[in-house]
Parts: structure tokens; C-alpha cells; sequence
């Protein structure tokens, strides 16, 4: 027992988002929709609701092309590199920082709330920047990853 | 003559196409009354063939069967017909639900081509035959699925081509086939709106009924109390200890299936709302229906649950673990409730009701599990009320020792609980953490008159119990390092090392505790061997202390069982861990009068300084006790070699050198019990396994304590 390590609980919830990102983005090529389509949409039957016309450019990025869906699947598969974490972004810098996670988590969220399928991503993802966070704000640190050198705590 | 059969399963009967008519007459009747194609008003009984039969009084409808029957005895005589069918089908669709098919079989010719006929059957034979045929339609009934819509039916015949057919009475028509792997699902037209969404829903239910197992088989493993009282009698079947591996399995496929669930749900709102089966938008699904919310609540909590009980979570804090883990009274609150007005249904909208379950269950076609999957649910509701009742009973820490190694050792005495060597419980300090329960291994045996926890001050809970008693830190700090130095005795003090001190509780008063328990193994079993191994290792030794201490009650009582030598092994990796343990060692092997009852084995697997070695080598030689745990037994140096240990062991039990008395034995029986990690283990088991002859065997088990 002792102290939670923020970064450690942070990690498993940004890769859960991340890969709920990706796999919610898959599913975004074939069903597009636009979140936030409610927002002075009207409701056609059948059809479903019908964007208000303010929501042109969601409607061509999301509905017309799926290129916030795309934007996102990228996103998650590198917090999911990065978090996992791939061999050769390990022995990085960049691996070790939390402000990186934090920034590239923000914008997984940002693209996640956009589509449809994404919600349940977005939320994960600002729950992950709070551990994130106060994992900074304690000033926790990354420990360093071991290169190959034998296992750890075997003298 | 012709014969039948009905429904394909071989009941057949055998007799004259008269018979045969009167028989489809009377078959064709029962089905018509038995399926509910026509009101049961309709029909009045008639004793036929010994039985009781439903005859329709509809006059319509009889002089309609009776034009057919005429047909069909004309056709059976010129042996033109192969096969009558009876066909129910739904009035609204047209489409066919059951067929219910007789083959007709002509065993000869008709009685016209002038031949002899044979003898008549038996009329009592024919009648149970036409007896058994209609007592199976009818039971036949209650496989079949109630039919809750209007039908109508069709009589078909399979007649050879040149059968002469009088027109404006038989009609061509297709066979009126019900398509054989359609499941209800598919047929089912109460389900043709959710239908028309295809696969995903398709999926979701699929995924949705194994959620709803999974649902119904989490909790099952934690029912601790029920566990520990079945596990002696279901333990042959399978290995009860490993509830908590069950857990995380049925969990693992519970994250799956959601995944799968989800998925298929995200398509399916998306797809109500394009076609507007139902009047509403995917997001008034989502996110205002008792279904969207409780399952975007079970997947955040799921998420919570899961991150924090990762066993990297789990061992920094425990208490992240513990808290987060008890939002599962929300998640299977959830569970239960997310069909809540049900989605899978026949109405629009969902019928809600003011009483429980608080919707209509009318035009609900779901498959309710949660009345299923809700027992386990209360029954863990039970367990864990019960587990508080019996918390609160009288409990009070009677003393508070503290050994140098810096482990405190708390007697508490519970009259109402009773336990066996080897069990553990959980303690809760309430002045501490009032809802914090830890979990310790029982270190005294039953026989003592108090029940003894032996605690390391390692974690926040455990410092705050040290500061608490008295024995803080510092304390502690002064004793175990004065313990280090190899003080053999402190004048001041008068202190011996290995010896424990009892803290004044004079000016401190002592908190109260509560405890919860005993769970997990008895290790009973070690008195039906004649020799046992208990193997331990590192912090896996603790459950031994109370299994030695009954031992030595025992072995003090004479009532070993078939008990004859222990071997006690303790693979450890540091010196200081010694700590608490080697004083009851150090009191069990003093109490040994037979010097070959009880031998230990002690081994140390940590890398030794070259201090350390001096310091050892000085110490050890000549010394009456060892100078690392103060035995008689001498402390050995580096990993055990367990094939030599247990080839040894055989040898010396084969030669009879090792039981006296044993060589009139045809087997001896050595059980070893582990406790410790599984590396160690296999390492253990491989052994047992390759030294097992017919003289010798030697069982393995490992302890879940």
C-alpha cells in the first residue's frame, strides 16, 4: 500500500480512450454523423435530423468527408503509440513527458466530442488529462525506461 | 391399406383409409383446438378411440374439413396421395409458422385390385396407436411457442400428377415452408420494426444476453462466506480457491462484450433515427432513455473500476482499488435497470407503469434476465450485511505486542469467532479508517484463547495502526535496529533479542477493532499424510505460524492423525524478515521433545556482503544457535534444490531410516503445501511429480491463504 501514482492510474485510462477513440472513429467512416446536430436541427421523417445550416462546415468534415473521424483514429493510434508504449518512442524524452500526453489528450477530446460515436472517448480522455495533471502538480516523474538491462530488482 | 406418420418422429399407424380419414379428421381437429386457430369455445368433446377428443361445432368449418376428408379418402384409395400437410399461418403476414406433416405410406395396393385383403389389425391396437399419436400432438404443444396472433390454416396435399383434382376446391400453392434457420428472432413479427435495423441489433442482443450472464456470474465468486463453506465439498470439482481468477475472467469477457455491445447499440440509434422506426433523435436514446444512461454510466464506471484494480494500481494503493471497486453497487444497480422500459419492445413507446418493476411488461420482448441475474446481486447484498452484523459482535483487543523486527502483534479476543489454522481475516480499525477492512493472515491456532494478527508497519494504514498503539516509528526504529546490530543483550533493557515486548497499556487505551472473517483454507489436510512439507515463501510464510501452533497442540494432545514428521522449509530473500517469525520458531522448536518430529529448514537467498559473511562466520562457529535466526537449526545459503531435497527424502523413507515403524507400509504419503509465487511452485510441483513411485507419493498443493 502506500501513495496512488496519478500517471500510472492516467495511463490506463488514456489508453482506454485512445483505443475506444480509434475503434469509435471506425465505426465514424460508416455511420457519419454530426454531434451536435441537434443544436437548431430539425428532425425529418425519415431522414433523421437535418443540421442547421450554421453547421455546414462540421457536416462537409464529418458527414461529406470523413475527416475529423480520420484525424481522430491518427491521433488515438499515437497515444496508444506513445502510451503502450512503442520500443522506439521509449528511450524519447518525449515519452516522459506528461505536458505532451496532456495536450495530445486535449485534442483527442476535442475531435472525439465532434462525431457521434466519439462521447464516450472525449470524456475518458478529459478524465485521463486530470490524472495527468495532478500527476504533474505533485510532480511526479516518468521513471526512465530500462534498456535491456536485466530485470529490475534482481541484484 | 395406408399407413401414417405424424411429425416425422416414428409413432406410425397402420389401418384402413376409412380409419386413416377418421384419424386425420380427428388429428386435423386437435390441432386446430390445441394451436388456438379457432376459439376453444368451438369445440365440444367427443369420446373417440378411448380418449377424450375436441370436435369443432363450428358448422362452417365442418363442412369444410368434411369436403376435404371426402377428398382426401378419394385420393387415398387410388393411392394418389403422398402427403398431407397442415399448415398454420399468421392471417396478417401470410406467413407460414408451424406445418404440421403427415406421410402417408400405401403398404399395398387398394383394396379394389381385387386381392384378398389381409386380416384386420387388432381394433385395440389400432386405437392405442391413434391414441399415442394424439396425445403426442398435444404434448407436442408445449415445446412449441405460444402463438399470440390471429391464424388462419391450409390444408395441403401431395398428390401424384395424375391425381384428378376438382377445380374451385384445391388450388395449386408453394409448399408453405417455414425457412428452417430463421430463429424466433427473425420470425418473430412483434419484432419486425427492430427487425428492419438488421445485424446491429441483431448483435446487441446476442452481446446483451452474454453481458447479462456475465452480469449474473460476477458476483458469484465473491460470496466469500457461501465460498468457504462449500469449498470442502466442491472442491473435487473445481478449484473454489481461485475465485478471484474467476472474477477477473468473467470480467475480461464482460469488457469485451460491452465493446461488442456498444458498438452495435451506436448503429443501431443511429439507424432509428434515419428511418424513424420510432419517433425520437439517437441522442434521446443515448442520453435521456433509462437504457443509454444507465449503459453510458456501467462503461464510465467500468472504466474507473478496471483502471484502478490493474494489479500495478492495486499494489501501490490498495485503497484506490478498494473505494473505486465498491462503485460496483452502482454498476449492478445499473445492470438491473438498463432495460428499463425496454428497447427491445412492440410500441412505440415504452409503457410505463407505477408500480415495480415500474414498466409494463406487456410489450416488452427482451429477455428480462435481470429477474435472473438479480439473485446473486441480493444474494452478495446479504453476505455483505451479514458480514457487518457479525463484525459488530463483542471484539476487543486485549494486547499489543511488538516484536524488534518491527512487526506488532494485536490478541484480540472474539468469542463468536471460530476459525482454522491456516484461515485469514479482515480487520478494521474504525478510529483509523472507519470503512477500511485489511487482510491478515491468522498467525495463533485454534486452540489458543485469543486470535493473534502479526502486522508490519509497511503501509499508511499500517504506520497510522503503529503510531496509534503506541509503537510508532521510532519506537519501533530503536528496537529493530538495536535488533540489527546483533545486541545479543542490552543491560539496560534487560531485552533479549527475539524476544517481544509487551506494550503498557496503562496510560494508552486500546482503540477498538473489529474483525471480519475467517475465509479461505483450512489446511486440515496436513493430519492425513504421514509426512507433511509446508513450504513457505517470504511473506508467504505467515499462514504456516498457526498451522505449526496447531501442530504442537496437537502433537501436546497426542492426536496427530497419521502425522508422523514436518518439514518446514522458509525460502527467504533478506535477513531482516526474519523478524517476528523466528520467535515462534524459536518457541516451536524449543517445545520439540522429539528432536525428529518437527525438523527447519531455512534457506536465504539474498546476495550476502562481504560484512555479512564475516559477521556470520564469526558468529556461527561453535555458537549453540544460529546467529541469523537464533535457532538450533543452522540457516542455509542460497536457493533449495528441490529435486535433490525430495530425492532425498524418498531415499531416506524408501530405507525406512526416515518414519521408524514404517516399513509394514505400503505407500507413504508426503504432502507438500506452498505458499508463495508461482515460479517457486512449478519449480516445487515439477519435483513432487518426477520422485512419485509406488512407494513413495508425493502430493502438491498449493495454499491460497
Amino acid at each position: 500500500m502506500g501513495n496512488l501514482i496519478w500517471h500510472d492510474l492516467g495511463r490506463f485510462i488514456s489508453i482506454t480512450a485512445s483505443v475506444y477513440a480509434v475503434w469509435s472513429s471506425f465505426f465514424g467512416f460508416y455511420y457519419r454523423k454530426f454531434f451536435w446536430d441537434f443544436v437548431g436541427g430539425t428532425l425529418r421523417d425519415p431522414g433523421g435530423i437535418q443540421p442547421a445550416p450554421g453547421a455546414a462546415v462540421f457536416i462537409t468534415l464529418i458527414v461529406k468527408a470523413p475527416i475529423i473521424q480520420i484525424l481522430a483514429m491518427i491521433l488515438g493510434m499515437m497515444i496508444v503509440a506513445l502510451e503502450y508504449s512503442l520500443p522506439l518512442v521509449k528511450g524519447l524524452a518525449l515519452y516522459r513527458s506528461f505536458v505532451v500526453r496532456i495536450v495530445l489528450l486535449f485534442f483527442q477530446s476535442f475531435l472525439c466530442i465532434l462525431y457521434y460515436q466519439g462521447t464516450n472517448a472525449s470524456l475518458w480522455s478529459l478524465i485521463a488529462i486530470g490524472c495527468y495533471v495532478r500527476a504533474q502538480l505533485l510532480g511526479e516523474v516518468m521513471e526512465e525506461a530500462k534498456e535491456n538491462r536485466g530485470k529490475g530488482g534482481r541484484a | 391399406m395406408a399407413s401414417k406418420q405424424a411429425n416425422r418422429q416414428a409413432i406410425t399407424l397402420k389401418g384402413s383409409t376409412s380409419l386413416v380419414t377418421e384419424f386425420f379428421k380427428y388429428a386435423v381437429n386437435t390441432i386446430l383446438f390445441q394451436r388456438e386457430v379457432y376459439p376453444s369455445d368451438d369445440f365440444h368433446m367427443v369420446k373417440k378411440y378411448g380418449q377424450t377428443v375436441l370436435v369443432t361445432q363450428d358448422v362452417a368449418l365442418e363442412s369444410y374439413l368434411d369436403k376435404i376428408l371426402k377428398q382426401v379418402q378419394k385420393w387415398l384409395l387410388l393411392g394418389s396421395v403422398t402427403q398431407l400437410v397442415l399448415a398454420i399461418i399468421s392471417k396478417d403476414s401470410r406467413t407460414p409458422l408451424e406445418r404440421w406433416v403427415f406421410d402417408i405410406k400405401l403398404v399395398e395396393l387398394p383394396v379394389e385390385s381385387g386381392e384378398a385383403p389381409p386380416p384386420p389389425k387388432p381394433e385395440a391396437e389400432i386405437q392405442s396407436e391413434i391414441r399415442a399419436i394424439l396425445k403426442q400432438i398435444i404434448s407436442m404443444v408445449t415445446y412449441l411457442p405460444v402463438i399470440n396472433e390471429p391464424t388462419v390454416f391450409n390444408i395441403l396435399a401431395y398428390t401424384s400428377e395424375s391425381a384428378d383434382v376438382p377445380a374451385g376446391e384445391w388450388v395449386d400453392t408453394d409448399p408453405l415452408a417455414i425457412e428452417a434457420s430463421k430463429s424466433q428472432q427473425a420470425t418473430n413479427t412483434r419484432l419486425a420494426a427492430l427487425n428492419a435495423l438488421t445485424w446491429s441489433v441483431w448483435t446487441s442482443r446476442g452481446a446483451g444476453l452474454v453481458l447479462a450472464f456475465d452480469g449474473g456470474l460476477i458476483l458469484i465468486p465473491m460470496l466469500r462466506n457461501v465460498i468457504r463453506v462449500v469449498r470442502p465439498k466442491v472442491q473435487w470439482l473445481f478449484p473454489a480457491d481461485e475465485n478471484i481468477w474467476f472474477h477477473r475472467q468473467v470480467a475480461y469477457s464482460m469488457a469485451f462484450w460491452s465493446m461488442v455491445h456498444t458498438t452495435a447499440h451506436y448503429v443501431n440509434f443511429f439507424n432509428v433515427e434515419r428511418t424513424q422506426v420510432r419517433k425520437e433523435i439517437a441522442l434521446d436514446i443515448h442520453y435521456t432513455q433509462a437504457g443509454g444512461i444507465s449503459g453510458h454510466f456501467m462503461l464510465l464506471i467500468m472504466v474507473l473500476m478496471y483502471g484502478t484494480a490493474h494489479s500495478k494500481i492495486r499494489q501501490q494503493c490498495f485503497e484506490a482499488f478498494w473505494y473505486t471497486h465498491h462503485l460496483a453497487f452502482f454498476f449492478m444497480i445499473g445492470i438491473y435497470s438498463h432495460a428499463t422500459g425496454c428497447f427491445v419492445r412492440d410500441s412505440t413507446n415504452p409503457d410505463y407503469i407505477t408500480t415495480f418493476p415500474f414498466y409494463s411488461t406487456q410489450h416488452c420482448l427482451g429477455y428480462e434476465s435481470w429477474r435472473f441475474i438479480i439473485w446473486p446481486g441480493i444474494l452478495y447484498f446479504g453476505e455483505r450485511v451479514y458480514r457487518e452484523i457479525r463484525a459488530r459482535k463483542a471484539t476487543r483487543l486485549s494486547k499489543v505486542l511488538v516484536h524488534p523486527s518491527g512487526a506488532m502483534e494485536l490478541r484480540i479476543v472474539k468469542p463468536s469467532f471460530k476459525y482454522v489454522a491456516g484461515q485469514w481475516l479482515f480487520i478494521q480499525v474504525p478510529e483509523i479508517s472507519k470503512f477500511q477492512w485489511h487482510p491478515f493472515t491468522i498467525t495463533s491456532a485454534p486452540e489458543d484463547p485469543y486470535v493473534s494478527v502479526h502486522i508490519r508497519q509497511v503501509g499508511d494504514f499500517t504506520r497510522a495502526l503503529g503510531d496509534r498503539l503506541g509503537a510508532g516509528p521510532s519506537v519501533v526504529a530503536a528496537m529493530t535496529q538495536a535488533a540489527m546490530k546483533g545486541a545479543e543483550k542490552d543491560e539496560k533493557t534487560g531485552m533479549t533479542r527475539g524476544d517481544f515486548v509487551e506494550l503498557d497499556s496503562s496510560n494508552l487505551s486500546l482503540p477498538s477493532v473489529r474483525i471480519d472473517g475467517p475465509y479461505g483454507a483450512p489446511a486440515e489436510d496436513v493430519f492425513n499424510v504421514e509426512v507433511a512439507v509446508l513450504i513457505g515463501a517470504g511473506i508467504g510464510v505467515t499462514p504456516f505460524a498457526s498451522i505449526l501452533k496447531h501442530i504442537w497442540y496437537r502433537q501436546k494432545r497426542g492426536n496427530l492423525g497419521t502425522l508422523r514428521r514436518v518439514e518446514f522449509f522458509w525460502v527467504c530473500r533478506d535477513a531482516p524478515s526474519f523478524g517476528w517469525f523466528q520467535s515462534l520458531l524459536q518457541e516451536v522448536e524449543a517445545a520439540q521433545a522429539d528432536p525428529n518430529f518437527l525438523r527447519i529448514n531455512i534457506y536465504l537467498t539474498q546476495k550476502i556482503g562481504e560484512d555479512m559473511l564475516w559477521n556470520i562466520a564469526v558468529n556461527d562457529a561453535g555458537a549453540q544457535y544460529d546467529p541469523l535466526t537464533l535457532l538450533r537449526t543452522r540457516t542455509m545459503f542460497g536457493r533449495p534444490d528441490w529435486m535433490t531435497i525430495y530425492g532425498q527424502m524418498r531415499q531416506a523413507v524408501e530405507s525406512g531410516q526416515y518414519i521408524a515403524g514404517s516399513k509394514s507400509q505400503l505407500k507413504t504419503k508426503v504432502g507438500t503445501y506452498f505458499c508463495g509465487p508461482s515460479v517457486l511452485a512449478k519449480a516445487i510441483k515439477e519435483a513432487t511429480v518426477h520422485h512419485t513411485n509406488s512407494n513413495v507419493e508425493f502430493s502438491f498443493a498449493k495454499e491460497h491463504f
